[in-house]
């Protein structure tokens, strides 16, 4: 089972807000949705654990970067889901957040490879 | 609304999870898993639900508060499912919280209400302080040095003088003495206090011939002139002096010194007369600290240019408020140190008891570690069980404290006699601060004495204690190093309350049962004055003093009779200061010797022992040689061995010196209120007393044969008889006096004492709780020591020892302590030494005792054992 993959990778801290609020770009998710894309475009490498995904999303609706709305699956009429969507402000903290990791990354890069980058 | 809108948020996140599980199921499903492992692995993915909702709820930030309303709930619900638990902790914090707030309220009352003044905080009182003579109180200041004061200081935007001052009022009913205060004409509007009626003092009313005016206290208006609001313009005798009423204060207005009226202070005097009390208003922005310096700086000049010997006198200034409460203060310290070594010990117990239940719980606390709550949860959890019973204390304290603010009025030394300004009204009051006082204490109380135990319980491992329940009976034995340490404490902190009460109660009995040299039973006093305007000569009042003895000699049921002016025993009242004794250098200013004038009669009143010599004789007149008679202290001080009779002292009561020879020595007059020192005492007779107000103000003392009290009106009728205008004042039987002069001793030793006894009865309650518990967890041990042949004496020593090995570390911690802390208890002592080795030792005995009493009742179950039952008890 994948599940038991032993390849998997703990998420950095504060990287799985920056991993949903890009999900969300697509277009509105519900929670489930969120892992699965996330899980399955990293294929598997990236487990969200259910107990920090769904305080993840409560907090990024609480500071207004998400907007939740029930409503009815495209494919399944009758049944809802609660679907996040990004704000402005969310687009505004991604770029943000997005930035701030790419610095970050090569600013590891550069310690980690310095011959590469002369 | 908010509990509404948390509820849909609750529903939302539950749906949102059930969806989350469905979709996994199904993908689960698709994944080729049958229908229930789908579930099953759906679930497992999702993982620790409650665990995540916390955590979710944790993100809408309303967390913490909702946690608290669910822990309180749980709390209270897990109190009532232990109701004996419960009560005993109630109980006992109860007691605590309650006198704590009893006697806040008091210090409330005297401390921190706000005077009724504008602005009060901003007043201060020019004081004055004399380490080598003890003196330490407002400054007197002459009419010329209060001018200056008033031009040369920057630091106050008003400054005013007053001085009390009282008098005979005369009129349509019986004479009456009213006491009163004669201040300068700002003196209201720097307290920012207008009459109700009339006007205030203006500044024409200050000019010589224009001051007849009066202003009247509310409570004067009332009971004398039946509020009779048409009073302005009306006419009041005072000492044969006619003034006109110009106004009425309001009801809470009475300063200084609860006084009945106002007069206008003229400053017309020169620098041999310093009576003015100054008072004055900090300028904005001028600090106190400002104006203390500006003021020593001042005083520092002023006496070089009067050429006055300053030496050891510093005058500043101190807030009103400091210097009214200032003979409470230390009174209030010391019962509020007293109550908080209650609560102390108190809270110990709680804490104990705590304790004990928590190995009980731990099996619960084992169960809630292992479903995955935290460890600080858990503490929170336990905390706000506790905060909840110290709260639940803390209300019933405040019901419980309004009985006890009663008593303890009731043990209130009597405010009239106190010399120095008013007393503030002592209300019995539950305000908001007090409310808040309680409040945080209990909180406080309950984190305190709840921390503790809710530490060692979350502690516990939660594989082991349920996995084996005996586990839970053996590594709880672990538990009883943090109880022996409470029941240390508890013990250290009773022995240092039972030192206290011990020292406070010896020297209560000193003060009651020393011989004061003289024979108070059946002594009545009473004072009179005589106004200067009927009186202002000698003779006029030589006259009336023969005539009201003799008067009195023979009136029924009357011994003797006699009089004494400033220095009535147990008055705290005295004329003290520079003597000069021929030949000799001046005595050092440290010693301090009271002059007394008094008839010829008055030792064989009082029954004091003549030692040597002649006592005063109808001889010794004022055209006769002027005799003096010396207290035996006195001689001893100031003759050693050599006789003092036919040697010469001045007693320097001003106005030129005068040499009075002594003719005799009596016995020491002891007078433990006025201080250890009042025995140095030299004697003048009325006759030839060398100033009039020596002469003016008297105090008459009459032995009678039997209840003194009953004899008022004879006395009264006497001196009426004599001068129909001159009322009697301040009449009261010399144990009155007695009573009186020891009432603030009686109740440090009786609220004391009562703390004591409190903390005596937790400490024991907490040594049998250890003892008993010891007991319960050794049971299989003492079995099998009984079964293999220990005799119940050895049982009963076993486990004795135990009680009484944490007694004795207890007492041996709270003597070291007591031996420090009674010492601040030094100024309230009278003849017994801080360390008192009999006090110290008595107590000690007593708390051991009484624990070993505790221990064995707790003890005698493990003696009774049968060892088969013991044997199988798990």
């Amino acid at each position: 089972m994948p599940k038991e993959s032993s390849g998997r990778i703990e998420l950095l801290q504060g990287t799985l807000d920056m991993l949903i609020l890009r999900t969300l770009l697509f277009g509105p998710a519900h929670g489930h949705q969120i892992a699965k894309h996330i899980q399955r475009t990293t294929d598997d490498l990236l487990q969200v654990e259910h107990g920090s995904l769904y305080p993840a999303l409560h907090r990024l609706e609480r500071k207004g970067w998400l907007a939740a709305k029930w409503e009815p699956a495209s494919k399944d009429q009758k049944r809802e889901y609660k679907y996040y969507r990004l704000t402005a402000a969310g687009k505004k903290q991604l770029a943000a957040e997005e930035s701030k990791w790419k610095q970050m990354a090569s600013a590891i890069a550069r310690v980690m490879w310095p011959a590469e980058e002369g | 609304m908010f509990w509404r809108r948390r509820k849909r948020r609750e529903q939302d996140l539950e749906r949102e999870l059930r969806s989350d599980l469905e979709l996994e199921a199904e993908e689960q499903r698709e994944n080729g898993l049958s229908p229930e492992d789908a579930r099953y692995a759906a679930q497992r993915a999702l993982g620790n639900k409650a665990l995540l909702k916390e955590k979710v709820r944790e993100m809408w930030g309303w967390q913490a508060l909702e946690r608290v309303e669910q822990d309180v709930r749980y709390a209270l619900r897990t109190l009532r499912k232990n109701p004996m638990f419960a009560i005993a902790a109630i109980l006992i914090l109860t007691l605590g919280i309650g006198a704590n707030s009893a006697i806040f309220s008091l210090a409330n009352a005297v401390l921190l209400q706000p005077l009724p003044f504008h602005d009060p905080d901003r007043l201060v009182i020019l004081h004055g302080e004399n380490r080598q003579i003890g003196f330490d109180g407002p400054a007197s200041v002459c009419d010329p040095d209060f001018l200056l004061w008033k031009q040369q200081t920057q630091s106050f935007s008003g400054m005013a003088a007053f001085q009390g001052q009282t008098a005979n009022m005369t009129g349509d009913g019986p004479p009456e003495r009213v006491l009163g205060s004669a201040v300068t004409v700002n003196f209201f509007h720097l307290l920012g206090r207008n009459p109700i009626l009339g006007r205030s003092f203006l500044s024409e009313d200050a000019q010589a011939g224009h001051d007849n005016v009066l202003l009247l206290n509310h409570r004067l208006w009332a009971t004398n002139f039946h509020a009779d609001r048409s009073i302005i313009g009306r006419s009041v005798v005072l000492d044969d002096r006619v003034f006109t009423v110009v106004g009425v204060m309001p009801s809470d207005f009475q300063f200084p010194n609860q006084a009945d009226f106002w007069t206008p202070l003229t400053l017309t005097g020169g620098c041999s007369n310093a009576s003015n009390q100054v008072i004055a208003r900090l300028r904005p922005g001028a600090s106190l600290g400002q104006a203390r310096s500006e003021t020593i700086v001042i005083s520092r000049r002023l006496a070089r240019q009067r050429h006055r010997n300053s030496d050891g006198w510093e005058t500043s200034v101190v807030s009103l408020q400091e210097q009214l409460s200032a003979n409470f203060r230390p009174t209030l310290l010391l019962l509020l140190s007293a109550v908080g070594l209650v609560l102390l010990i108190a809270c110990a117990n709680v804490s104990n008891l705590l304790l004990a239940r928590s190995a009980a719980r731990r099996h619960e606390m084992a169960t809630r570690r292992a479903l995955g709550a935290g460890r600080g949860r858990i503490v929170t959890q336990l905390l706000t069980e506790s905060v909840c019973l110290a709260l639940i204390a803390g209300s019933l304290g405040i019901l419980l404290s309004f009985p006890m603010q009663r008593a303890l009025a009731s043990l209130l030394p009597v405010a009239s006699n106190q010399p120095v300004f008013m007393v503030p009204a002592i209300h019995n009051v539950v305000d908001g601060r007090v409310l808040a006082f309680v409040f945080v204490i209990s909180v406080g109380c309950g984190i305190f004495f709840g921390m503790v135990p809710a530490l060692q319980s979350s502690g516990v491992d939660p594989y082991s204690a349920l996995k084996d329940s005996r586990a839970v009976a053996r590594s709880a034995s672990r538990l009883p190093i943090a109880r022996n340490v409470f029941i240390v404490a508890e013990v250290a902190l009773t022995l240092i309350l039972l030192a206290s009460a011990g020292l406070l109660a010896r020297s209560f009995i000193r003060l009651r049962t020393t011989d004061p040299g003289f024979q108070p039973s059946r002594l009545l006093t009473a004072t009179l004055t005589l106004p200067d305007t009927r009186y202002h000569g000698e003779a006029q009042r030589l006259t009336f003093h023969r005539l009201l003895l003799s008067r009195l000699d023979v009136a029924p049921q009357v011994q003797r009779a006699g009089t004494v002016a400033f220095g009535l025993p147990f008055t705290g009242a005295g004329l003290r200061g520079d003597i000069v004794i021929e030949g000799q250098p001046p005595p050092p200013p440290e010693l301090i010797v009271k002059k007394l004038v008094v008839s010829a009669g008055y030792f064989n009143v009082m029954n004091i022992p003549l030692l040597k010599g002649r006592a005063f004789s109808s001889h010794d007149t004022e055209r006769s040689n002027p005799a003096v008679i010396v207290s035996a202290s006195f001689a001893r001080q100031f003759f050693l061995n050599e006789s003092p009779v036919g040697k010469r002292i001045d007693p320097g009561f001003g106005g030129g010196s005068k040499f009075y020879t002594v003719v005799g020595i009596v016995g020491d007059v002891k007078s433990p209120g006025d201080g250890r020192r009042a025995r140095l005492a030299i004697y003048i007779p009325y006759s030839q007393a060398p100033r009039p107000f020596l002469q003016t103000f008297i105090t008459l003392i009459v032995r009678t044969d039997g209840d003194p009290m009953r004899m008022a009106t004879v006395v009264r009728h006497a001196v009426r008889s004599v001068d129909p205008e001159i009322p009697i004042f301040d009449v009261a039987s010399m144990e009155q006096l007695i009573s009186r002069s020891v009432a603030e001793s009686r109740m440090n030793t009786v609220v004391v004492g009562l703390f004591a006894v409190l903390s005596l009865m937790l400490a024991t309650i907490g040594i049998y709780g250890v003892v008993a518990y010891a007991v319960t967890q050794r049971t299989r041990e003492i079995g099998l020591r009984i079964a293999l042949g220990a005799t119940r004496g050895q049982v009963l020593a076993l486990i004795l020892r135990r009680g009484l090995g944490l007694t004795l570390a207890g007492v041996a911690l709270g003597v070291a302590a007591s031996l420090v802390i009674t010492r601040l208890l030094a100024s309230r002592l009278y003849e017994v030494r801080t360390t008192d080795p009999e006090t110290f030792v008595l107590v000690a005995l007593l708390l051991m005792t009484v624990s070993l009493l505790a221990s064995y009742i707790a003890a005698r179950r493990a003696v009774r054992l049968d060892p088969m039952v013991a044997l199988r008890y798990e």
